[in-house]
């Protein structure tokens, strides 16, 4: 008799305590980090060589005033021009009066959390189509959110959005110009400026490591 | 929505402590090892090691029981930074895999032998679960979570240690199908506990 009701306030103090388990948190802020990328499938980069980068970073938001955070922009554009020459591309100036195939745009934003929030991820971000790894992409039930344990924090995060535009074949229509390659770097922006750089530097390396039909044809 | 099921836990407990009088009872609190299959595998390819279920059997006679089970496991896989491609897409980052599965089950178990020394049982679960399937990616969460069927079938022993004491040794299969946006769900596991029973 003792021993049941022991168990059964063991059993349900457990219950109530962890109701649901959660991994625990990750250890450093580069494990937070995540690029992404997507592309048009019926674009062709055949005959596409040469490509325009502007000499600063777009600041979407709030901080587009505030001069610090373009503390990192030579680190991102150069970055930029190391991977897409290490693809075969050549970086135009559009100052020469020469016509690029491509244009590339890198934008930021950043995004402030403090207290319990409950951020609108869909805003920035969109649904996701779904996974192709596990048959069935997941349903619309799916909803982007962080991890419980981000709900009651004080911390920055911030995105970089890489686009690569074709100025050539500008839609006359809908006055679009289309978007033919977007990579987005999205983390925490805590750390050192030397952990910054390091961290810009990987992970827009990886943007194109994933991205390997950026590869100019011979 | 958790509060209710852990309201739902909490009472049935209760009751179960409460009633405990008429007949011959037996009282089961195991824990167990999981190993996932099939789709599930993909989703969380490691074993879960934290599987608890309580259960309260009313004896019918000496070969059959029947009565209701509280289950609760976890599973949890860090694929740590991958880099993983859809159509059109690919993202790279430290992804996790985790879900919680609280099953409420009645239980049918039929004894092969005459109460003894070690008694084989073969058990049938049928019931429902709520599983919160979850993945972390980067600074990411997405997830989903719902109500599923739940079908537990389980092989088995209770060795007595003494009149009203027994340890169980089981295993078993659970098969959640896919309901609700969650994938479907299935594991076998390898379980051990106490039996204690009431006259």
């Amino acid at each position: 008799m003792l021993l049941s009701r022991i168990v059964y306030v063991i059993f349900a103090s457990a219950l109530l305590a962890f109701s649901g388990c959660s991994p625990s948190e990750n250890e450093f802020v580069d494990d937070f980090d995540l690029v992404f990328t997507s592309y048009d499938t019926n674009y062709s980069y055949s005959g596409k060589r040469t490509f325009f980068l502007p000499d600063s970073v777009v600041i979407i938001g709030p901080a587009e005033d505030n001069a610090e955070v373009h503390r990192f922009d030579a680190v991102i554009l150069d970055a930029l021009t190391r991977n897409m020459i290490g693809l075969g591309w050549e970086k135009l100036d559009p100052e020469d009066g020469v016509t690029a195939d491509l244009v590339m745009l890198p934008m930021v934003t950043t995004t402030d959390f403090s207290s319990c929030v409950m951020p609108c991820w869909e805003c920035g971000w969109g649904y996701w189509g779904g996974w192709g790894a596990w048959g069935d992409p997941w349903g619309p039930g799916w909803g982007w959110g962080y991890p419980p344990v981000m709900g009651c924090s004080s911390f920055s995060t911030g995105s970089l959005y890489v686009t690569l535009s074709d100025p050539n074949n500008v839609n006359e229509i809908s006055e679009e110009i289309p978007v033919v390659w977007t990579g987005i770097l999205n983390g925490f922006l805590l750390g050192s400026d030397a952990g910054m750089v390091n961290r810009l530097e990987s992970n827009l390396s990886q943007m194109f490591a994933q991205s390997p039909y950026l590869k100019t044809q011979p | 929505m958790k509060s209710i099921f852990l309201s739902a836990v909490v009472a049935l407990l209760i009751a179960a402590s409460a009633s405990h009088t008429a007949a011959q009872w037996h009282t089961e609190l195991n824990y167990g090892s999981a190993f996932t299959t099939d789709r599930f595998h993909e989703f969380l390819p490691s074993a879960g090691f934290w599987n608890w279920q309580y259960q309260v059997r009313k004896e019918v006679n000496d070969r059959y029981e029947v009565g209701g089970s509280v289950a609760w496991s976890y599973f949890e896989h860090d694929f740590g930074r991958i880099t993983r491609t859809g159509e059109a897409i690919a993202v790279t980052a430290n992804t996790v895999h985790y879900t919680n599965i609280l099953a409420f089950q009645f239980v049918n178990q039929l004894n092969l032998t005459d109460p003894g020394e070690a008694v084989p049982f073969l058990r049938l679960g049928i019931g429902a679960a709520h599983q919160s399937q979850q993945e972390n990616v980067g600074l990411f969460s997405l997830g989903n979570s719902g109500w599923q069927f739940m079908l537990n079938p389980e092989a088995g022993v209770r060795i007595a240690l003494r009149d009203d004491l027994g340890l169980v040794l089981a295993g078993g299969y659970s098969f959640l199908p896919e309901s609700g946006g969650l994938l479907p769900t299935s594991f076998w596991s390898l379980k051990a506990g106490l039996s204690w029973s009431k006259f």
